[in-house]
């Protein structure tokens, strides 16, 4: 009745005002239980007749399903596992971010509840000073930090660290209470010639005393990178084609390094992901006349509240990095939800308070840079190359639709408004001789 | 004024029509058309506009009515809207 191919494991905690607990937290499955918890989850299990579905609130672990006329409820983190497994790409959905979903196979009926918003509709609405809710923040992420270190105590870590604050925090607070931390950068191009954010990553890595890899990719890298981005990547637009891709090549290196390592340890990625949508730092690319990377026309606390939401679709940390054989680690989560109290803030201002000292007054200096782009100019780089080639935001599609055997127009009434489709009602149609339901 | 169906409609088309240029003298634009098969809203036009439609009409849309089967339509999302409002939830 229930069949998982759920291969990314759970990073999660129950949010209880102690240190200690455990992590990782094993498959919460009720409403209560899932709303205490911190973290990122998928999980799937069977209770009796019922199959019940739960997945994080801001969902950063992917669970797709699908049902079967006979055989019940398939359940994976991969779209491309339950279409290996023979499922239609118009019998699959997602369980939503932040919900409970069970379904009863024998009586053909289904319930989704949700049990925590990604954002609260009181975000930006501070209950609290600033002051103390950076300080709430500031003490969440040492304790995300040391529960990591208790978990992953021989972990060799590895911090994708770009030229920006958010992975430069991280790669810091990881250097205290981890013994192995090397950072990863991507360039494009030439090792002689990295690109301005890695040449400032190299020297955040220098500043903070830890190890550090420089990892070129050229052309036929990043085309070579692609089908990975998109297959594990979960998505087509090229915000987020053109991450994934970094973290495929990121990822490569990493894992090739860990499998020639003379002791056998886990290997544990950390990024400094999230902190861009939960303080809706992000601004459009201007190339060849064009803006690329767009925003929604909202502003402010709509914006935020938009690209929050839309963390659940696309899954170009932990997917990627997963396909790898690599547990990443988003320490960001540990402070989403006190920085979702706090009134959208200059985000160097709010990196600063969180860090506490940590970071040299000059980091804060520095501009704004994509590790795909590279450097201001926008000379060279993912976006150049893929948009030189043809390879624009319709093409990505094209391209997805053929790897997810599936047509763009079922793509984009599978991914809507940063949302992976979902079903409210027990389907009842068959897809055509699969056997597997649509609604 | 009391919240209607075809006021609901006139909201959204006259957003829709200025957020993605629709000509006026568009024959194939109407309150029936699909709007996302048509390629009138793109996935970021939907977030403008479910945006707009949360503030103007007070509610909040969830994921359930997003992937609605009405909610691809100017006509079947005035509906959606219609029905939110007056539940008063």
């Amino acid at each position: 009745m229930l069949k998982t191919v759920l291969t990314i494991p759970d990073l999660c905690w129950s949010d209880v005002p102690h240190a200690q607990s455990p992590l990782p937290l094993r498959h919460p499955t009720d409403k209560d239980q899932c709303a205490g918890v911190v973290g990122r989850f998928a999980c799937a299990v069977r209770t009796g007749d019922r199959v019940v579905l739960t997945r994080d609130h801001l969902g950063l672990n992917k669970l797709f399903y699908a049902i079967h006329a006979r055989d019940g409820v398939i359940a994976g983190n991969y779209l491309s596992d339950l279409l290996s497994e023979g499922v239609p790409f118009s019998a699959i959905y997602s369980v939503p971010a932040g919900h409970v979903t069970e379904i009863i196979p024998a009586r053909h009926t289904m319930r989704s509840t949700p049990f925590a918003p990604a954002v609260a509709k009181t975000a930006g609405s501070a209950n609290g000073s600033a002051g103390d809710i950076t300080t709430d923040g500031r003490r969440d992420l040492s304790r995300f930090f040391c529960r990591l270190a208790a978990s992953f105590p021989s972990a060799a870590v590895r911090v994708c660290l770009s030229g920006g604050l958010d992975s430069a925090l991280v790669a810091a607070l990881a250097a205290e209470v981890f013994p192995d931390v090397v950072s990863y950068t991507y360039s494009y191009g030439a090792a002689e010639r990295p690109t301005d954010d890695a040449l400032l990553a190299m020297q955040t890595a220098d500043t903070l005393g830890i190890q550090s890899r420089l990892v070129t990719a050229g052309a036929a890298d990043v085309l070579d990178a692609l089908a990975q981005a998109v297959r594990y990547g979960q998505d087509w637009r090229d915000f987020n084609v053109h991450c994934a891709i970094v973290n495929v090549l990121l990822a490569k290196a990493i894992a090739a390094e860990a499998s020639s390592a003379p002791v056998d340890r886990p290997v544990l990625v950390l990024t400094g992901d999230l902190m861009n949508e939960l303080m809706a730092d992000y601004t459009p690319v201007r190339y060849r006349g064009r803006d690329h990377y767009k925003l929604p026309d909202l502003a402010g606390e709509a914006l935020r509240r938009a690209l929050v939401r839309g963390v659940q679709a696309g899954d170009r940390e932990v997917g990627v990095f997963q396909s790898a054989g690599l547990i990443v680690a988003q320490p960001y989560v540990a402070v989403a939800g006190s920085l979702l109290r706090l009134p959208l803030s200059d985000k160097p201002e709010v990196i600063r308070a969180l860090a506490g000292g940590r970071l040299p007054a000059g980091f804060y200096q520095r501009g704004k840079m994509r590790a795909q782009i590279g450097d201001t100019e926008v000379r060279e780089g993912i976006l150049p190359l893929l948009t030189d080639t043809g390879r624009d935001p319709g093409w990505l599609e094209q391209y997805a639709a053929s790897l997810f055997r599936t047509a763009p127009s079922e793509l984009r009434g599978f991914l809507r408004a940063g949302v992976y489709r979902s079903c409210w009602q027990y389907p009842e149609r068959r897809c055509g001789t699969s056997g597997y339901l649509c609604g | 004024m009391a919240i209607s169906v075809d006021n609901v409609a006139a909201t959204l088309e006259s957003f829709i029509r200025k957020a993605a240029g629709v000509p006026d003298d568009d024959s194939q634009f109407s309150r029936t058309v699909h709007l996302f098969d048509a390629g009138y809203v793109d996935s970021l036009l939907v977030v403008s506009l479910i945006t707009f439609i949360e503030e103007s009409f007070a509610i909040e849309l969830d994921e359930e009515e997003l992937f609605d089967e009405d909610f691809v339509t100017i006509e079947g999302m005035s509906n959606i809207i219609f029905r939110h409002a007056s539940s008063g939830c």
